[in-house]
């Protein structure tokens, strides 16, 4: 199911809970284990993982997310606040709530 | 051996097979035509503010050509010609008498060939087997330099692999002729470091040249004239091809199938993550041929 066309006010959160759990089954934890401040690289994830991670999130979010995201924002909660920023300029952008 | 040397032993390198380069580039013209521009330009376009992807790959033609010495009226040669965007942009708007184009891969050829274009000729060829009747006043090359060495080359064949080609366009441009290259590079990074999948499945047999290993073999014969190292380009280049890849994601698939647009989808992402972080560096050079070769 796509977000785009839900609320955009708790983006951010549900980005993070969407990271957590896909982070988690890659790795083989479980979501409430996930460090949300610890860098993708120390989790293990290389520049293929991170292709895919952002690849999927853009899927599930509607939305064209360039695939360097994951190195500029290099964490669950840095993505998932940078994902929030971008979801609300693109709705703005095209009049979302407007 | 010395620099000397070669000139009159030049090594005759393969580089990468034609089986390699099909492996690449023969998934089919229908494919790439769903996310490369209308001139099907598959390498690093120039961007100068924020015009789409076709005017982009049009400014990298253009700042070759520009870049290609005195060709109004003359011949050029493009090794690496892709699918003909900048021979076509040559006798069209540069005045280009005879553009003659080298692909290693079938599909690109027949494209270039089918076009029927007046002044143009492309051929299925290697450039170290070409055997042009007269000489060229430029010899343009894109895209195709990072496959002139093999992965398992030591550092002495791959600069001798590198020599043979500017020997071979030494001898076939006129006195003041132009040699325009456009190629990737390693720039933090070197192959041991470089990720497996683009070894295997992006640059097969191929091993991507240093900055310094071009100037170094290429001295001899040329000078350098200007030098851009435009890895922002790339990676904004394969952020645009992605973007236009994933709209139209179930026409791809229909055409190459699933599992080439995923992997596709993985090399354009790893490619702009690549550029971006200064692993690879894409680079343009003019050079200008040098009449008097040292040969004592």
């Amino acid at each position: 199911m796509s977000m785009h066309h839900n609320a955009t006010t708790d983006i951010e959160t549900r980005t993070s809970e969407w990271l957590a759990n896909y982070l988690a089954s890659s790795l083989e934890m479980a979501d409430d284990e996930m460090d949300r401040d610890l860098s993708f690289e120390r989790m293990g994830l290389d520049s293929s993982a991170a292709v895919a991670l952002v690849g999927d999130l853009g899927d599930w979010l509607g939305f064209d997310l360039d695939p360097t995201m994951a190195y500029d924002y290099p964490s669950i909660n840095l993505l998932s606040k940078e994902v929030a920023r971008f979801a609300r300029s693109c709705n703005r952008a095209a009049g979302v709530g407007q | 051996m010395s620099d000397q040397a070669k000139i009159a032993t030049p090594y005759r390198p393969a580089g990468a097979s034609a089986e390699a380069i099909q492996r690449h580039y023969d998934v089919g013209n229908d494919f790439y035509g769903l996310w490369l521009d209308r001139s099907m330009t598959y390498s690093c376009a120039l961007w100068n503010g924020d015009e789409d992807l076709q005017e982009a790959q049009r400014n990298k033609i253009r700042w070759h050509l520009s870049h290609a010495g005195n060709i109004e009226n003359g011949r050029i040669l493009d090794i690496g010609c892709g699918w003909g965007g900048l021979v076509s942009h040559a006798t069209e708007a540069f005045g280009v008498e005879k553009a003659v184009g080298l692909s290693l891969s079938a599909a690109q050829v027949n494209w270039c060939n089918a076009l029927s274009l007046p002044k143009i000729e492309c051929r299925l060829e290697n450039w170290a087997d070409h055997v042009p009747g007269q000489p060229y006043n430029a010899v343009i090359s894109i895209g195709a330099f990072e496959h002139f060495a093999k992965l398992e080359y030591t550092q002495e064949e791959k600069i001798d692999a590198y020599r043979a080609f500017f020997h071979f366009c030494h001898q076939n441009l006129v006195d003041d002729g132009h040699l325009c290259l456009q190629t990737i590079t390693y720039e933090n990074s070197n192959k041991q470091q470089f990720s497996s999948f683009f070894s295997d499945e992006v640059f097969p047999e191929s091993d991507l040249p240093h900055l310094e290993e071009i100037v170094r073999s290429a001295h001899l014969y040329f000078e350098i004239v200007t030098l851009r190292a435009d890895r922002a380009h790339y990676e904004r280049t394969a952020q645009a091809w992605l973007r236009r890849l994933r709209r139209n994601r179930a026409e791809a698939n229909k055409v190459a199938g699933e599992a080439v647009v995923e992997r596709y989808e993985k090399y354009l992402g790893m490619l702009s993550i690549g550029f971006h972080l200064g692993t690879m560096n894409l680079i343009r050079i003019a050079m200008r041929r040098k009449s008097n070769v040292f040969m004592a």
